[in-house]
C-alpha cells in the first residue's frame, strides 16, 4: 500500500519535472534561434554561399540557396521562421553542416546513364558509399573519441579528488589541507588553453615524451592501442587537472558539514576507530551532495572538449565545434548547443531523481530544486 | 584569536546581567573598561585579514591594477606601436604558362612551357626580438612590445571583468528580488527563465554569440562592448538563482514581519530591509564570478572572436602558440605567450583568494 503510495507519486514528480524539461528545452531553441536570426543584413546561408553567388550566372547557386534558406525559415519572418525550424528539429532533422560530411557506412549501387548496373570485370556492381553532412551524424560520429576521452578523464577525476578532498577535510587547516586548497584553486584558475600549451612546450616539445598532436602516428612502434593511449596522455592530465579543483573543494565542505554532526559526535563517543567514523560513517553521507554533480557530468561525457581537443588535434566533437564556429558553420553549431542543452536538462533530471532515491528525506514536490 | 573570543564571551554576559536584576551601571562601566565593542563590518575585517590567503590575493589584486593602469603610463611603448626589429624581405612567386609555338625546326606547333618569376616590392618583416633591456619582454610577431600589450590586456580584461559583473550583478538582483519576495506566478515565470539559461551550454553559446556578431562587422573598438553585452546576457542567472534563494528565506524572519507590521512601503522593505542583508553573498559571489570572467573573456580572445586585433588582450597574446608560427613561437619565444597566461592564472587565483576569504568572514558561523 505504502509502496504503491510511493511508485505514484514518483511517477507523477517525474511527469511534472519532463513537462518542465520540455519547456526549459523550448526556451533554450528559442534563445539559439533568436541569436541567429537578429543579425542584420545577410542571413548565415546568404554569408556563407555569397562569393559563389556572384561568380555564378547559371542561377543554379541561387536556387540552392533559397531551398537552404527555406529549411532554416529564413525566408519567412522570425516568429513563422522559428515554427519552420522547430518543426524541422522535432521531425529529426536537424540541418546539414556546411563542412563537414561523414560516411554512413551504406553504400549506394552505381548505375549508368540508362539506369543498368555498372559491373566490374568480375561481374560484381559497382557501389559507392554513401556520405552524409547531416549534423546529427557528425555529432553522432565525432563524440566516439570525446566520449572514451572524457570517460577516463571523469574517473579519474573522482578517483584523484574525492580521497584528497576528504583527506584536506580530516586534517582541516593542516599542512595537507593548505596544499590541496592552494592546488585546487590553481585547477580552477589555469585556462586550458594556456595550460595545454605549457604542457605541450615543457612535455612534448622540450622533453619529447609525448607526441605533439592527433591520436596516432603512423611511425610508431607501439601496439594501436598503447600508441592511443600514450597520445592521450597530455589532453587527459589537462581535462583531470583543471576539474579536479571544484570537485575537491565541493566533496571538502561537505566532509566537513557532515564531520560536524551529532551522529558522528555519538560514533566518536561509542569509541569507534577514527578510521570506521570516517569511512563508514562520514563518507557515505558526504555521498549524497555529491549527486547533485551527475548533472553536469552528462553534457561533459557526450559533449567534448572544444579547447583541449583543438590545442592537441583531436578529432573529436569539440574540435568539429571549434571548427565550425570559425568556419560559419551556423547548423552545426546550432544543432551543437541544442545537444548539449538537451544532455543538461537530462542530467538535472537524473540528478534531481537520484537525490530523491539515495537521501529519503527529500519529498517529490516537484518544481525547481 | 583569543581576544576575539574573549569579547564575544564578554558582549553575550550582558543581557545576562540586565535580566538578573543587577544595578545597571555597574557592570556597564566594567565592560565598557574591559571590551571593546566592534561593528560587524570591523568584524568582518579582522577576520578577513586573519586568512593569509585573502591578504595574498589582495596584494596580487592591487599589483595587477597598479600594473595595468599606471604601468602603461610609464611604459615607453604604445599599445599598437610597431617598434621591433625587422628585415626587408621580398616575396619570389613563381608562374608557368604554356604556349603554343611554332618549332622552327621542325615546323610544328608545339607546347612550350615557360617559367617566369614574379618578384615584389620589398616589404618589413618583424622579427621576434628577445627580451633585453629596451624590451623587457622582448616583441612578438607584429612587432609590438610584449610587457605594454600584457598591461594593457590587463586593463581589458579587469575593466571588463567588473563591468560584467556589475552589470550581472544589478540584473541578478533585480529578478531574484521580484522572485523571491513576490512569489507565486512572477517567481514561476522569473525562475523557469533562469532554468533556461542555466541549461544552455556555457562556452559554446558565448562562441556562437560571438562569432554572429563577429559577422556583423561591427568596428573593433566597438566590439568589446558587444563582448560585454553577451558575457552578462549569458551570466545573470546564476545571481538571480541565488539572490531569490536568500530573499525567500529573509521574508519569513521575525525582522520582516516587524517591517509589515510598521507599514513599510514594498520598495522600502525590499531595499533597505532585504537587500542590505543578502549583500554579504552577493559581493561572494560577485567576487568568485569575477574570476570566470576573465576566463570566458580570454577563452573568447584566444579563439579569435573576443577583443579583436590589434587591440591586447591576455587570450589573443596566448593564441600566437596555435597560428601559422604556433609551433615556432611555443617551441622559441616563452617570452610572448607565457607572461600572459602567469597574468591570467594570477588575476583569476588572486579573485578567488578574496571571494573565498570574503565568504569566511560573512560566515558567522565560522569560528576562526
Amino acid at each position: 500500500m505504502r509502496l504503491g503510495l510511493i511508485i505514484v507519486k514518483m511517477i507523477k514528480y517525474i511527469v511534472k519535472r519532463l513537462a518542465l524539461s520540455v519547456l526549459i528545452l523550448f526556451g533554450v531553441s528559442i534563445i539559439i534561434y533568436g541569436l541567429v536570426r537578429i543579425k542584420p543584413g545577410l542571413d548565415f546561408v546568404q554569408a556563407k554561399y555569397y562569393a559563389q553567388m556572384q561568380l555564378d550566372n547559371t542561377g543554379q547557386v541561387a536556387l540552392m540557396v533559397e531551398k537552404q534558406r527555406e529549411i532554416y525559415g529564413l525566408t519567412s519572418p522570425i516568429l513563422e521562421g522559428y515554427l519552420v525550424w522547430a518543426g524541422n528539429i522535432l521531425q529529426g532533422e536537424w540541418g546539414d553542416s556546411f563542412i563537414f560530411s561523414v560516411m554512413t557506412g551504406e553504400v549506394e549501387l552505381l548505375v549508368d546513364a540508362e539506369g543498368n548496373p555498372v559491373l566490374d570485370s568480375e561481374g560484381n556492381q559497382l557501389t559507392k558509399p554513401i556520405s552524409s553532412s547531416n549534423v546529427l551524424d557528425i555529432i553522432a560520429s565525432k563524440s566516439t573519441i570525446s566520449f572514451v576521452i572524457a570517460l577516463i578523464a571523469t574517473i579519474l577525476q573522482f578517483g584523484i579528488a574525492i580521497p584528497l578532498g576528504i583527506t584536506s577535510a580530516t586534517k582541516q587547516y593542516g599542512v595537507v589541507d593548505y596544499s590541496v586548497t592552494v592546488l585546487a584553486m590553481m585547477g580552477i584558475s589555469l585556462p586550458s588553453f594556456f595550460f595545454g600549451a605549457l604542457l605541450l612546450r615543457v612535455f612534448s616539445i622540450q622533453l619529447g615524451w609525448f607526441p605533439y598532436a592527433g591520436l596516432t602516428d603512423p611511425n610508431s612502434n607501439l601496439p594501436v592501442l598503447l600508441d592511443n593511449i600514450h597520445h592521450l596522455v597530455l589532453p587527459i592530465t589537462v581535462l583531470v587537472i583543471l576539474s579536479i579543483g571544484g570537485l575537491m573543494r565541493y566533496t571538502r565542505t561537505n566532509m566537513l558539514e557532515v564531520l560536524n554532526a551529532d551522529y558522528i559526535r555519538t560514533a566518536r563517543a561509542k569509541g569507534l576507530s577514527e578510521h570506521k567514523v570516517i569511512y563508514k560513517h562520514a563518507f557515505r553521507n558526504t555521498l549524497i551532495p555529491l549527486v547533485t554533480i551527475l548533472a553536469g557530468i552528462l553534457p561533459g561525457l557526450f559533449g567534448g572538449a572544444m579547447i583541449t581537443e583543438t590545442i592537441f588535434s583531436i578529432d573529436g566533437i569539440g574540435k568539429a565545434a571549434y571548427k565550425a564556429v570559425t568556419m560559419g558553420d551556423i547548423p552545426f553549431v546550432m544543432a551543437y548547443n541544442l545537444f548539449l542543452s538537451v544532455l543538461t536538462v537530462i542530467g538535472t533530471l537524473l540528478s534531481d531523481l537520484m537525490y530523491a532515491v539515495v537521501d529519503p528525506r527529500v519529498k517529490l514536490t516537484g518544481g525547481s530544486k | 584569536m583569543s581576544t576575539l573570543v574573549n569579547e564575544a564571551k564578554d558582549l553575550k554576559n550582558l543581557p545576562n546581567n540586565q535580566d538578573a536584576n543587577t544595578p545597571q551601571s555597574e557592570p556597564e562601566m566594567s565592560l565598557s573598561d574591559s571590551a571593546k565593542v566592534i561593528s560587524p563590518g570591523q568584524m568582518v575585517l579582522r577576520r578577513f585579514f586573519r586568512s593569509k590567503l585573502s591578504l595574498v590575493g589582495l596584494i596580487t589584486l592591487f599589483a595587477m591594477f597598479a600594473f595595468s593602469f599606471i604601468g602603461p603610463l610609464v611604459s615607453p611603448w604604445g599599445e599598437v606601436q610597431i617598434t621591433g626589429d625587422y628585415k626587408w624581405v621580398t616575396s619570389i612567386l613563381p608562374h608557368q604558362i604554356v604556349v603554343e609555338e611554332l618549332n622552327e625546326e621542325t615546323g610544328l606547333m608545339e607546347e612550350v612551357t615557360y617559367v617566369f618569376y614574379e618578384v615584389s616590392e620589398p616589404y618589413k618583416v618583424y622579427a621576434k626580438t628577445p627580451p633585453s633591456w629596451e624590451h623587457l619582454l622582448g616583441t612578438d610577431q607584429y612587432g609590438y612590445d610584449v610587457l605594454t600589450r600584457l598591461m594593457y590586456g590587463g586593463r581589458v580584461s579587469l575593466l571588463l571583468g567588473f563591468l560584467v559583473i556589475f552589470a550581472e550583478v544589478i540584473i541578478g538582483m533585480f529578478f531574484g528580488s521580484l522572485s523571491g519576495y513576490f512569489g507565486g506566478w512572477v517567481d514561476q515565470v522569473i525562475m523557469r527563465v533562469v532554468d533556461i539559461f542555466n541549461c544552455l551550454p556555457g562556452l559554446p553559446i558565448l562562441m556562437l554569440a560571438a562569432a554572429l556578431i563577429d559577422g556583423w562587422g561591427v568596428p573593433a573598438r566597438q566590439r568589446i562592448y558587444y563582448l560585454l553585452g553577451i558575457l552578462t546576457f549569458f551570466g545573470w542567472s546564476g545571481i538571480a538563482r541565488l539572490v531569490r534563494g536568500q530573499v525567500l528565506g529573509i521574508r519569513e524572519l521575525e525582522y520582516m514581519v516587524a517591517a509589515e507590521a510598521t507599514g513599510l512601503s514594498t520598495k522600502r522593505k525590499i531595499f533597505k530591509h532585504i537587500i542590505p542583508n543578502v549583500m554579504p553573498q552577493i559581493i561572494v559571489q560577485a567576487t568568485l564570478g569575477l574570476g570566470g570572467v576573465i576566463l570566458s573573456e580570454s577563452t573568447l580572445s584566444y579563439l579569435g572572436i573576443g577583443v579583436p586585433f590589434p587591440y591586447a588582450a591576455w587570450g589573443t597574446m596566448i593564441s600566437s602558440t596555435s597560428g601559422a608560427e604556433g609551433r615556432d613561437i611555443l617551441q622559441n619565444y616563452p617570452n610572448i605567450w607565457v607572461p600572459a597566461g602567469v597574468c591570467i592564472v594570477m588575476a583569476v587565483l588572486a579573485f578567488n583568494f578574496i571571494g573565498d576569504g570574503l565568504r569566511d568572514a560573512f560566515d558567522p558561523k565560522m569560528r576562526r
